[in-house]
């Protein structure tokens, strides 16, 4: 029997999606901490909202995640609002363009977007922040800043890294959420069945150790 | 269990407390218009220090919970004095201060380091004290009411402040069930245990509230009402116009002393450099051994 579905998601749905999946954003980065994860996740329900309802949902969502983590955790990551945002609309319209529909294509959105964001939040580190926010990501910039890199190469190097896992991981832990969804929020987007966790964990871990690697090689042999 | 707050204000009858939040919003703006150009650490401290002096004036509770905040803010300043110490962002020529084993710290670097320090303070905990002092559904109202930013907006706005307390208790509930079953308190695996049935629970509460939305006409026209009503009064008027031109009036001087150019050169004891640089050094070391500790030693279950 053919299921029947609302032309358009109703607003109350959209007025009640958001605040939950922000409020899942700021508990996802308030969880990496208990668990000792050495990533973010706090991007994870602006991704769901982005796959579901509409690139520009994904922006209030992304926005509104910041103010609260700003609120309710370390005001610093207020001028971030503009990474989760610019996350949104890119996983928004990638989906939109079918990108979600298969691991291979998935998992090229995570790792794009990973480069995508960080280019944003680079120049928010260092003309903002002079480079420094604090986070446990610092150690690797005042290593790269040691090696001989300048500034916004090194926030970039010891950046993409850590957004790399991150950025795959989200992706791949909003389409499990999805598959729990009713099927009136998830039918305007082809997403692929969710793969198991581990996988999802080795491939995450795979794309960071290869892009510390690489970074490393550089450093070592001077590579490009 | 611990009890979770559901905000951040704290009740109060101090005169930030009865300002209307948008007279707050422009205070706010004006030391926001004030702070971020300026490029003097001592007068950003001056500022800084000024916040907190103002947050005792709020009582004894306010105080304490704004010094909480700036705990929260300690870490990102000591990074960032320490960062540009030792590798100056700012444009050579540099005028080396000292040394540090392998590490050079410039005079430039010095400067510039503590005035992020010093932005980043100010600016926190003067915003802080200004969450702490105001109800958040009074600041999402007022700005709907006379603003006229979008109902949908401040209503999301309004119901992610008050979801995240309390999906916080239920993750504290749902870690502590996980882990008495004997699931591992670290990694990846324990993350996905424990976050796919607290967005189960999530998304039943988005169900309902969805329903009750629907139920009571969300999204028609005409006047909304509130439950807490809040005046704007002549005080208010008068203070928001106030803060406002005093904001352009400083800036404009800060812009005739030449405090907005970081190329300048400065001069400071060569003595208080070392002080300053080590300081900026032990404090970024203290935070990044406290972090890697919690990121190793396993907490609880």
């Amino acid at each position: 029997m053919a299921v029947s579905v609302p032309e358009r998601v109703p607003t109350s749905y959209i007025a009640a999606l958001i605040p939950v999946a922000t409020a899942i954003n700021v508990i996802g980065g308030w969880l990496v901490n208990i668990f000792h994860l050495p990533v973010f996740l706090d991007m994870i329900g602006t991704a769901v909202v982005a796959f579901t309802l509409s690139p520009w949902w994904a922006v209030v969502c992304g926005v509104l995640t910041n103010i609260a983590i700003a609120v309710f955790i370390n005001p610093v990551y207020l001028p971030f609002a503009a990474c989760n945002a610019v996350g949104g609309l890119y996983w928004g319209y990638l989906a939109r363009l079918g990108f979600a529909k298969d691991f291979p294509r998935l998992l090229f959105m995570g790792i794009t977007s990973a480069f995508v964001i960080t280019s944003v939040a680079v120049p928010i580190y260092v003309f903002v922040f002079g480079g420094a926010t604090g986070h446990f990501s610092d150690i690797m910039t005042a290593a790269f800043l040691q090696a001989g890199l300048a500034l916004p190469a090194a926030v970039f190097s010891s950046n993409i890294i850590v957004s790399l896992a991150d950025k795959v991981l989200s992706v791949f832990v909003a389409v499990a959420i999805i598959e729990a969804l009713p099927p009136a929020l998830k039918y305007r987007v082809e997403i692929m069945r969710a793969p198991p966790a581990r996988i999802a964990v080795y491939v995450a871990s795979g794309v960071a150790i290869s892009m510390a690697f690489l970074l490393i090689a550089k450093f070592i042999f001077g590579l490009w | 269990m611990s009890t979770v707050q559901l905000t951040f204000y704290i009740p109060g009858n101090s005169v930030l407390h009865r300002l209307n939040p948008l007279t707050k919003l422009a205070l706010v703006l004006a030391f926001l218009m004030i702070c971020f150009p300026l490029m003097h650490p001592l007068y950003l401290f001056l500022m800084f220090f000024a916040s907190l002096g103002l947050a005792a004036l709020c009582g004894r509770r306010v105080f304490r919970r704004v010094l909480l905040g700036v705990v929260v803010l300690l870490p990102a300043a000591f990074a960032m004095a320490m960062f540009q110490c030792f590798w100056t962002a700012v444009p050579p020529p540099w005028r080396v201060a000292c040394h540090l084993g392998p590490l050079r710290v410039t005079y430039e670097g010095l400067w510039y380091g503590y005035v992020f320090a010093g932005r980043i303070l100010a600016m926190g905990t003067f915003t802080f004290l200004m969450v702490v002092v105001t109800h958040p559904s009074d600041l999402f109202g007022e700005l709907r009411e006379r603003l006229k930013l979008p109902y949908t907006f401040c209503f999301m706005a309004l119901a992610s402040l008050q979801f995240i307390p309390i999906l916080w208790r239920e993750a504290t509930v749902i870690i502590s069930a996980q882990q008495s079953r004997g699931l591992p308190a670290r990694g990846f695996q324990a993350f996905l245990a424990n976050f796919i049935p607290l967005f189960a629970s999530a998304w039943e509460r988005a169900r309902v509230l969805a329903m009750s939305l629907e139920a009571r006409a969300f999204g028609s026209s005409g006047k909304k009402t509130r439950l807490r009503e809040v005046p704007f009064t002549l005080t208010d008027k008068v203070v928001s116009v106030a803060s406002l031109v005093l904001g352009a009036v400083i800036l404009y001087i800060e812009y005739l002393n030449n405090w907005f150019n970081f190329m300048r050169t400065y001069w400071i004891d060569p003595t208080l450099a070392l002080v300053l640089a080590l300081t900026a050094l032990n404090g970024f070391i203290a935070f990044m051994v406290y972090f890697l500790v919690r990121l190793v030693v396993p907490t609880g279950g």
